[in-house]
């Protein structure tokens, strides 16, 4: 662990308001176990249909900070590059490292995001089905905001389940 | 002012490769409406017992963000386990809680715990109140659940953190109180 955080210099720190901004937005530090402990904790009080709630209330959240930053960004930037730069901004918020294996944004054909080293997918012991709703939301709320399109994320691969990565395929509805 | 409280939060960041960590735990930085709109989304369906998981979920991980910090200045380690300097340990605390964004904290009222009385904090622009919307009644729990964490490994038992006023009903800021569990 040794390179210089890529965006530390981009963050914003108000200490009269006890508020990190990036991007005119507001953010938050915490610990990577943190949503997986919760998501873990209402599976066990609701059962699956929690996977499903964790998953709107994160793809709400995100679409609604993602649509607040598209405002920002040159008009010049395609909807394509746009998605790029939020993949590598979660990959620098501490999500793991992404690879974009295909990325289409025009037509109806699925883009393919893999994590490696995904934050969350170690909390979960003895997953048996891919456990990564968090993610998955979160990109849902990200495609969503630069497409202006629903968009559904599912976790085709998960490192819970012993693969090598965790692989979300996007549709765009 | 800027570089002393933000200083102890970036000084023991480590980034590789998509891999954030402080004080070797891992961490994540994330839009600060996540939380609040799990919390209200998740109370429609759980109903009351979202705030109890939310609470947990932070004093567990508080509790070990915390003891790990601590252990890495062995003088304030030390210090904690001796009873010397509570108060003064919290406050550290309470910059770091500053520095990771989640609002501007201060104390109100010190106490010494270990002998029943209370401590009373004050939290400015709480991110869990700013985007969880209006409410009837407190939705910190992340906050006090964290906070309450925190403060168990500086006292060495359980310590409970009630919010008696949030920004969310409308007051300026939020207001907490601490208390050992053997005092509840």
């Amino acid at each position: 662990m040794g390179e210089e955080w890529p965006i530390l210099k981009k963050i914003n720190y108000k200490p009269e308001n006890g508020e990190l901004i990036l991007n005119k937005q507001r953010l938050v530090f915490l610990s990577a176990r943190m949503l997986p402990s919760i998501h873990i904790a209402i599976l066990k009080t609701i059962g699956e249909v929690a996977n499903v709630e964790i998953y709107k209330s994160c793809e709400k959240s995100a679409e609604n900070y993602y649509k607040n930053w598209v405002k920002f960004l040159p008009k010049e930037m395609t909807k394509k590059e746009i998605i790029q730069n939020f993949l590598k901004y979660l990959e620098f918020w501490g999500i793991g490292t992404i690879d974009i294996i295909s990325l289409e944004v025009e037509k109806e054909i699925k883009s393919l995001i893999r994590i490696y080293n995904c934050c969350f997918s170690e909390y979960y012991e003895k997953a048996n089905k891919p456990v990564c709703y968090v993610t998955a939301g979160m990109i849902a709320g990200l495609f969503s905001a630069v497409l202006n399109k629903k968009v559904s994320v599912k976790e085709r691969k998960c490192k819970a389940i012993g693969d090598n990565f965790c692989e979300f395929e996007v549709s765009i509805i | 002012m800027k570089e002393k409280i933000w200083w102890p939060v970036v000084k023991k960041l480590k980034y590789e490769k998509g891999k954030l960590e402080f004080v070797g735990i891992p961490y994540i930085t994330m839009p600060a409406e996540i939380l609040p709109i799990l919390n209200k989304d998740l109370s429609k369906i759980v109903g009351p017992a979202t705030k109890g998981i939310i609470y947990q979920g932070a004093f567990d991980q508080a509790y070990k963000v915390v003891e790990k910090a601590l252990k890495l200045n062995l003088a304030a380690y030390i210090m904690a386990k001796l009873g010397i300097g509570r108060i003064k340990i919290a406050k550290k605390v309470l910059e770091i809680v500053q520095g990771e964004g989640w609002g501007r904290a201060e104390l109100v009222k010190e106490g010494k715990l270990e002998k029943g009385e209370t401590i009373i904090g004050r939290i400015y622009n709480s991110f869990e109140a700013q985007f969880y919307g209006k409410s009837k009644k407190p939705v910190c729990a992340f906050l006090c659940g964290s906070i309450a964490g925190g403060a168990s490994v500086i006292w060495g038992e359980e310590v409970v953190v009630e919010e008696k006023k949030c920004a969310a009903m409308g007051y300026e800021y939020c207001e907490i109180e601490a208390k050992l569990k053997r005092f509840f």
